[in-house]
């Protein structure tokens, strides 16, 4: 089977042919190949290469300082993912992704085992409890405005 | 060599003639020896002097006892020799070689049945130039050189040309003067002698697109022309137009072409051009004529024709006919060679068809070298003067045979490179005009797209600046499909795309289509490939976006956009793909 994507409505829908069995209605979903037939599907000349770009990936970050980072999916652009009908719970490995935040309910349970990591947290508003500041920082948010935050040392 | 002007000193001009002229006790002047050359006053002051001799001198045997030799008129350009035939048994005459000898003005004599005309080339030259005097379809022989009787600094040549003889004037008097020196532009001047001294004028420059020597130019291979009347597509828009010929330059450049060209013109060679020695060859044609009344037969490019008009016989190179079968010919373009032009209802006949003139009558001063201006990077074509339209580019020029100004469109080049992967696929699209996104409704679908059939028809004319071939996309909302469908057409016209298949399936009018500018692989064997199309630019710059991915799952790139402005030089980028996996 392969992922179908409805380009105008800007939905991705992977079946459950292409999730791994765990046990009974448990799946895993291996993000390497998410991320490989995303790719392919917007390649293709009668896919989606005329349409909008789908995902936005990083790669694995191998041996930085003695560890090795996961990579990222980022689903942009509005496109939406869903699962066929039958899994209750799909586990999404290899990657720290977004696939929850751009998922349509269907009753399935996905758990995304992101990384936390350095985290970067609000002064003013949102972003929960901090957990002990070790280093007050500025960055710029997604609209490209600037930030004070403190980073936390909680992974 | 002296030279005795019109404003020479009488005593030594007259004694200078007298001596190197005799004259006869019958009238008869001839030429004895000496290489001055003499203004024809000089020849009339030298007769009355010795005719008002009381004794003969020297060589000449005419004194005071015999009748009058010659009248002047026109402050002494226009001399008559009296014929005293009948009283006196005494005929005043010249020989041709007299007359090369005068200038200036006109000679009559044997009671007008014979007559020299003067002519004088005014202008410049830029180098040593022989000039040619063609008078009826021949080239005279030359004994002026590169010049004679310069009696000015704007005076190149000043002859005498027989204009007449045994009671019949030679082509109406009628002579062209050519220069065709290699190396410099040409020129050519028609006139029409007569009493008197009549005036051509040539000047000539150098021609910086014509310094190859000159047997390189004829050692040039591959050149054609097809010199007959067709239609040539020089737009590149469907509707081709008139021309009499078309030149191929084949493997060579267009200054090549042009040198070539000039050289079966040039002074000194017999090479022929559309089917006459270049000599006779005056650059194109000098009239056209609407025709009907056709014979029954056929026209033969380049062929002799023939007519006479008010009792003059006269020929011409035939151009071009628009139709060859002379029943259903409606134009003739001509190159005169000798005579006049025809008028309404005189028939122009060649070796198997004729035709009758139909009142319009259109005259040409083509370019004297045939082709036009060449500027060194760019055309500008003489009237009906056609080149092969795959060498032409856009700031060319070509005139046809109705007089319109043609030229090749800005077909300008759309190229994305790439490197670092075997198999990326380009899209490249017009940018909406609001959004940062590719315009994804140019146009709808039109009426008619059934299932089966070979075109695909969009509602309004698609966009002059479309690929000749590509892909269109349609969104078949009606039928509630979820991406756009590729349709590759391989040409378009209007508001119909020729598709290289059929339509899948039946489209309602109203979808949204567009027509991405690449859609499609880019291709070769190593890096960088390269995706590329044309399309002919309108003449203002506008914006384009797309991107190019790679998605083969064995080892997937990072998508890379992209982005710009087509403009006059078209739109060309490189992107790098870097590795995703």
């Amino acid at each position: 089977m392969a992922y179908t994507v409805d380009w105008i409505a800007k939905v991705i829908t992977i079946p459950v042919g292409d999730l791994t069995l765990i046990s009974g209605t448990y799946y895993s979903l291996s993000m390497q190949d998410f991320h490989e037939e995303i790719r392919r599907l917007e390649w293709e000349f009668d896919d989606g290469l005329w349409a909008p770009q789908i995902l936005e990936h990083t790669n694995t970050r191998l041996d930085f300082v003695g560890a090795n980072y996961a990579p990222f999916d980022e689903i942009i652009n509005g496109y939406t993912v869903e699962f066929g009908a039958g899994p209750t719970r799909v586990d999404l490995l290899g990657s720290n992704n977004n696939i929850v935040d751009v998922l349509i309910p269907s009753g399935v349970s996905v758990v995304p085992s992101n990384s936390a990591g350095l985290q970067v947290y609000y002064e003013e508003g949102g972003g929960g409890v901090p957990a002990p500041p070790l280093m007050a920082v500025k960055f710029k948010d997604d609209l490209g405005v600037v930030r004070t935050g403190v980073v936390s040392g909680l992974s | 060599m002296a030279i005795y002007d019109r404003d020479a000193t009488a005593a030594t001009a007259v004694a200078a003639w007298l001596t190197q002229f005799k004259v006869a006790s019958t009238g008869a002047i001839t030429y004895v020896s000496g290489s001055d050359t003499f203004h024809v006053w000089w020849m009339h002051r030298a007769l009355q002097k010795i005719a008002w001799d009381f004794a003969i001198s020297g060589d000449d045997e005419i004194n005071l006892a015999k009748p009058n030799p010659s009248t002047s008129e026109a402050l002494g350009t226009i001399i008559t020799l009296n014929d005293h035939t009948t009283d006196y048994s005494v005929n005043y005459t010249v020989t041709a070689t007299v007359m090369e000898y005068h200038f200036g003005g006109s000679v009559t004599y044997d009671g007008g049945d014979e007559a020299y005309g003067g002519l004088i080339v005014l202008g410049s030259v830029n180098s040593s130039t022989y000039l040619e005097i063609i008078q009826n379809n021949a080239v005279l022989t030359s004994h002026w050189g590169t010049g004679k009787n310069q009696t000015d600094a704007n005076t190149l040549l000043r002859v005498c040309i027989q204009t007449r003889t045994s009671g019949a004037d030679i082509d109406g008097k009628r002579v062209i003067v050519k220069a065709n020196t290699w190396g410099d532009t040409y020129a050519v001047w028609r006139t029409t002698l007569g009493l008197g001294e009549s005036v051509a004028a040539i000047n000539t420059a150098s021609d910086p697109q014509n310094n190859t020597s000159l047997g390189t130019v004829q050692g040039y291979t591959g050149i054609t022309n097809n010199a007959q009347y067709q239609l040539l597509d020089v737009q590149s828009d469907g509707n081709p137009q008139p021309f009499y010929s078309k030149w191929d330059r084949g493997s060579n450049t267009n200054k090549q072409l042009y040198e070539w060209i000039k050289s079966l013109m040039v002074y000194g060679t017999s090479d022929t051009i559309f089917g006459i020695d270049g000599s006779f060859f005056t650059g194109g044609p000098t009239f056209s004529c609407d025709v009907d009344t056709g014979g029954s037969g056929t026209w033969i490019s380049n062929e002799i024709v023939g007519w006479t008009e008010s009792g003059v016989v006269s020929s011409g190179l035939l151009i071009a006919a628009d139709n060859m079968t002379d029943t259903s010919t409606t134009k003739l373009w001509i190159h005169l060679l000798k005579g006049i032009n025809p008028t309404d209802g005189t028939t122009i006949s060649g070796a198997t068809a004729s035709n009758d003139v139909d009142t319009t009558i259109t005259t040409y001063n083509p370019a004297s070298n045939h082709v036009g201006t060449f500027t060194g990077t760019a055309w500008i074509g003489g009237y009906g003067v056609g080149i092969d339209p795959a060498d032409l580019g856009v700031n060319d020029s070509l005139t046809d045979l109705d007089g319109d100004i043609l030229s090749p469109p800005n077909n300008v080049s759309i190229t994305v490179s790439t490197n670092g992967a075997t198999a990326p696929h380009v899209f490249l699209a017009r940018k909406d005009g609001a959004l940062e996104a590719p315009d994804y409704t140019d146009n709808t679908v039109g009426v008619g797209n059934t299932s089966g059939n070979g075109t695909f028809v969009v509602t309004n004319a698609i966009a002059s600046e479309t690929p000749p071939t590509g892909s269109v996309l349609v969104l078949d909302t009606t039928g509630g499909a979820t991406a756009y469908e590729e349709l590759i057409y391989t040409s378009w016209t209007g508001s119909t795309y020729t598709l290289a298949g059929t339509l899948p399936r039946t489209y309602t009018s109203g979808d949204p289509t567009f027509t991405p500018i690449l859609y499609i692989a880019a291709t070769g064997g190593a890096d960088p490939r390269s995706a590329t199309t044309s399309l002919i630019y309108g003449g203002t710059p506008f914006n384009v976006m797309g991107w190019v991915r790679h998605g083969d799952p064995s080892s997937p790139d990072k998508p890379v956009p992209i982005s710009g402005s087509v403009g006059a030089a078209g739109f060309s980028t490189t992107v790098q793909l870097d590795d995703e996996s």
